[in-house]
């Protein structure tokens, strides 16, 4: 029993010793670090206004920075300043002192131990469009142990720079990326990147196919109206419902007769997408399908039903006749509720 | 007799003492890869309406009147694209519906309530004038399940969280906790916040400016605790899809899951028996789901600061962690619900619950050979170094956790002062809550109820 006891009273002696090292040191780094910051800070005011002169009137010379709280330093000033005075002038300035200064220190960082400081660097060489190192970043990418989170980073950046093998990359992402992911590769890329997504869509997996139908209407992608209404005639009504919804988005006036196919849909998705049209383009001939579906039996589609009515010409009126006329108490009610509403934005 | 006792409590807590060093060092890797990422950079393309699920904010305030005012207004500034905030106040007795009309301007409204969840009677629907994405919804009392089910049934968005009223939300709480939700196109229905205290930072019109440490020796234990549930035990557990029980936490839910689930339940910590609810429907209906939990700090709330109102919140949090446990028993070592069966149900059962009486079982062994004296001395100190390591080391280490990944105090005697704190754990604030967390115990067979509220001091200038 004593020896156990003697061995027992050592360990918890050993422990407390070695969390008591750690403590000292962390205490140690931590005044440290205090430091380092303070002279980060001191720096940032010294570079403002030059680097701010620099960007905007190009007509500052800045010295290159020497020590890594310099580099620091500039390189937060910079993107600050990129958000701020975000103009093509700026970019293209902010560009190549990034390339000049920053492109050596930052590919070091792509190579550092800690997943933290990697996706730091990817995120500065995004934001300072420092296409020069697409090639790092391919090598970073076919690395064995790349973690998601640079995966997804990666080629969010290489569809920004229009790395030619983006398509490629995508396709061999099956199961790990998602349709936000997609999203926002499909949000970095141009024009044209973009159109050669879209006319290869059915070759695309189904994440990537909604994504892009989406973005179509988050971006507001005019030219790619003609795909969205091909997809209306498609036999799967996913296709239809996320097509409805990105022309609703960028309120399209498509034709009354189509929209009436999609309004008597089987589907209630689709009828409330069908709204969300209607509400956006205001078509008249179709008020009458309109006061019918607000006595759907979804609830949301009556909603949107009652929006699409208030936002005609004469829309509280007729909200008003529903709720005082109406057969259907659901009805009633919601004409009630966006009554009230209407009147509030009056 | 003693021995064998003895023996019991010492190797249950070596137990636990080897499950908490599994946990400690999955959290250790977890949090030290992600060590010094920019705060900003991961959040910023979030701030796109087009990207972002909007949220449902709700408020249950049940005389608040001190606290509320404050609340609602650190929820008006927070960082998100789109969100609603819904109060409801629970037929309070005090001036809590007053206070919120005047000072938000409100009028009441029509709206179409749709009943998926059977709540008391809603007497009234208001909206503020002054804030077109704030509204107050009067029910009739029926408790804090019954208030948070009215704000779902009310909410419009397909996400809710709820907010205690004595709370304070960091700008970008819910930027950082709908992130897993969204980057996972929706697999995750809901993902928790670490909770930190307040008490001691500076915080104005519902902002925390400054972080620091309270003065309150009982305040800074209990921040050591936080600590060690949260950084440690939270993530090595979120990590594996294993996370059940969160007391008084902050989380989003999927709005769709939670009808599905049934809403919230009458029980004393709603929101843990919801996560235990949730995992059990994931599980029964086979779905691809999960419940994950960030280790950021993005919830500030106010901690007891005397003794009686510390009891009885202790008292409280383990008479729910047993009214949820028990409520779900078929779970326990059901392989049927796979690791949350066989380990998270153990775990929370095992070390959670019974394990204050184990320790209590310890302090009371460790008096009882004092007294005897003799050989017994022996016993007495084994009993006694293995609660030094199974209560003040493992805190130290978690303010050393702290300290070396996620670093939110800003000063070093801060850091200095947690440190030693946590050395004294073992010897007065670990006996004394397991004592109130055994008499919760006792408060649950006895089936006692009523809610031992504390009084709000609130916690913003």
């Amino acid at each position: 029993m004593s020896h156990s006891l003697v061995l027992f009273t050592l360990i918890v002696m050993t422990l407390s010793l070695i969390l008591l090292t750690i403590f000292l040191y962390l205490i140690v780094r931590k005044r440290k670090d205090y430091r380092w910051k303070q002279e980060v800070e001191t720096y940032k005011q010294l570079y403002e206004p030059i680097l701010f002169r620099h960007l905007a009137y190009g007509d500052e010379q800045i010295t290159p920075p020497s020590s890594s709280a310099q580099h620091v330093a500039m390189m937060e000033l910079l993107d600050h300043f990129l958000r701020v005075l975000a103009n093509g002038h700026v970019k293209q300035r902010a560009t190549a002192l990034a390339e000049t200064y920053f492109s050596n220190y930052l590919r070091q960082q792509l190579y550092h131990r800690r997943l933290g400081r990697r996706m730091n660097a990817l995120f500065y060489i995004e934001d300072f469009g420092l296409r020069s190192l697409l090639h790092e970043l391919e090598k970073m990418y076919e690395q064995k142990h790349v973690t998601m989170m640079e995966k997804r980073q990666l080629l969010k950046m290489f569809a920004l720079f229009r790395h030619p093998h983006v398509y490629e990359y995508m396709k061999a992402n099956d199961e790990s990326f998602t349709q936000f992911d997609y999203r926002l590769i499909l949000s970095r890329m141009d024009d044209k990147m973009f159109a050669k997504v879209v006319d290869h869509f059915f070759d695309w997996n189904e994440k990537i196919q909604y994504a892009l139908i989406d973005m179509i209407g988050i971006m507001q992608k005019i030219a790619h109206v003609s795909f969205l209404r091909t997809l209306l005639q498609h036999e799967q009504s996913e296709y239809r419902i996320r097509a409805l919804k990105a022309l609703a988005e960028m309120a399209f006036p498509l034709e009354t007769e189509q929209l009436d196919v999609h309004l008597r849909s089987q589907i209630w998705q689709e009828r409330l997408m069908a709204l969300r049209l209607c509400a956006r383009v205001r078509k008249e001939e179709l008020i009458e399908q309109i006061k019918e579906l607000i006595k759907d039996p979804m609830f949301s589609v009556r909603s949107q039903a009652a929006e699409a009515l208030l936002r005609m010409p004469n829309g509280l009126a007729m909200l008003e006749q529903i709720a005082q006329t109406s057969d259907d108490r659901y009805a009633r009610d919601m004409a009630l509720e966006w009554l009230e509403r209407g009147r509030q934005y009056d | 007799m003693i021995e064998l006792a003895a023996l019991f409590v010492f190797f249950f807590m070596i137990a636990v003492i080897v499950f908490y060093t599994f946990l400690l060092v999955v959290s250790f890797v977890q949090l030290r890869r992600m060590y010094e990422l920019d705060e900003w950079e991961p959040y910023e393309e979030m701030l796109d309406v087009s990207y972002t699920k909007p949220v449902s904010i709700l408020v249950p305030a049940y005389n608040e009147e001190a606290g509320i005012f404050a609340t609602v207004r650190s929820l008006l500034s927070i960082e998100y694209p789109e969100y609603e905030i819904v109060v409801i106040n629970d037929g309070s007795t005090d001036d809590t519906l007053e206070r919120l009309k005047r000072d938000f301007d409100l009028v009441e409204m029509k709206r179409v309530i749709r009943e998926q969840l059977k709540t008391k009677r809603v007497r009234a629907v208001y909206r503020s004038q002054k804030f077109s994405h704030l509204f107050v919804i009067d029910k009739e009392n029926g408790g804090k399940a019954d208030a948070l089910n009215a704000g779902i049934n009310f909410s419009s968005y397909p996400y809710v969280c709820s907010i205690d009223g004595d709370s304070v939300i960091e700008r970008r709480a819910f930027l950082k906790v709908m992130k897993p939700i969204i980057d996972s196109d929706e697999e995750v229905i809901a993902s928790g916040g670490s909770v930190r205290i307040a008490n001691g930072c500076d915080i104005e019109k519902g902002e925390v400016i400054r972080i620091a440490l309270s003065r309150q020796l009982l305040v800074v234990m209990q921040v050591i605790e936080y600590l060690r549930a949260f950084l440690m035990g939270r993530i090595g557990l979120s990590r594996h899809n294993l996370l059940l029980i969160v007391s008084g936490a902050f989380g989003v839910f999927s709005k769709q899951w939670v009808i599905r689930a049934g809403g919230y339940a009458h029980t004393v910590g709603e929101d843990m028996e919801l996560v235990v609810r949730l995992h059990r429907l994931i599980k029964e209906t086979d779905a691809d789901k999960k419940i994950v939990y960030v280790p950021d700090p993005v919830c500030w709330t106010e901690a007891p600061e005397s003794m009686t109102d510390l009891r009885k919140q202790r008292r409280r949090w383990h008479r729910g962690l047993f009214e949820s446990l028990w409520l779900h028993r078929r779970m326990w070592f059901n392989p049927r619900y796979g690791s949350i069966g066989l380990v998270s149900m153990p775990y929370f059962l095992l070390i959670e619950f019974f394990g204050p009486v184990v320790e209590l079982l310890g302090y009371i062994l460790i008096v009882i050979s004092l007294i005897l004296g003799d050989i017994y001395i022996e016993f007495a100190i084994l009993l006694f170094l293995v609660s030094v390591l199974y209560g003040s080391i493992f805190s130290m280490a978690a303010v050393l956790l702290e300290e070396w990944t996620v670093r939110k105090f800003s000063n070093v005697s801060d850091v200095v002062r947690l440190f030693f704190y946590s050395l004294t754990e073992t010897l007065w604030y670990r006996p004394l809550t397991v004592l109130w967390r055994c008499e919760g115990i006792v408060d649950a067979l006895l089936k006692r109820k009523g809610w031992g509220e504390m009084k709000r001091k609130g916690v913003s200038k």
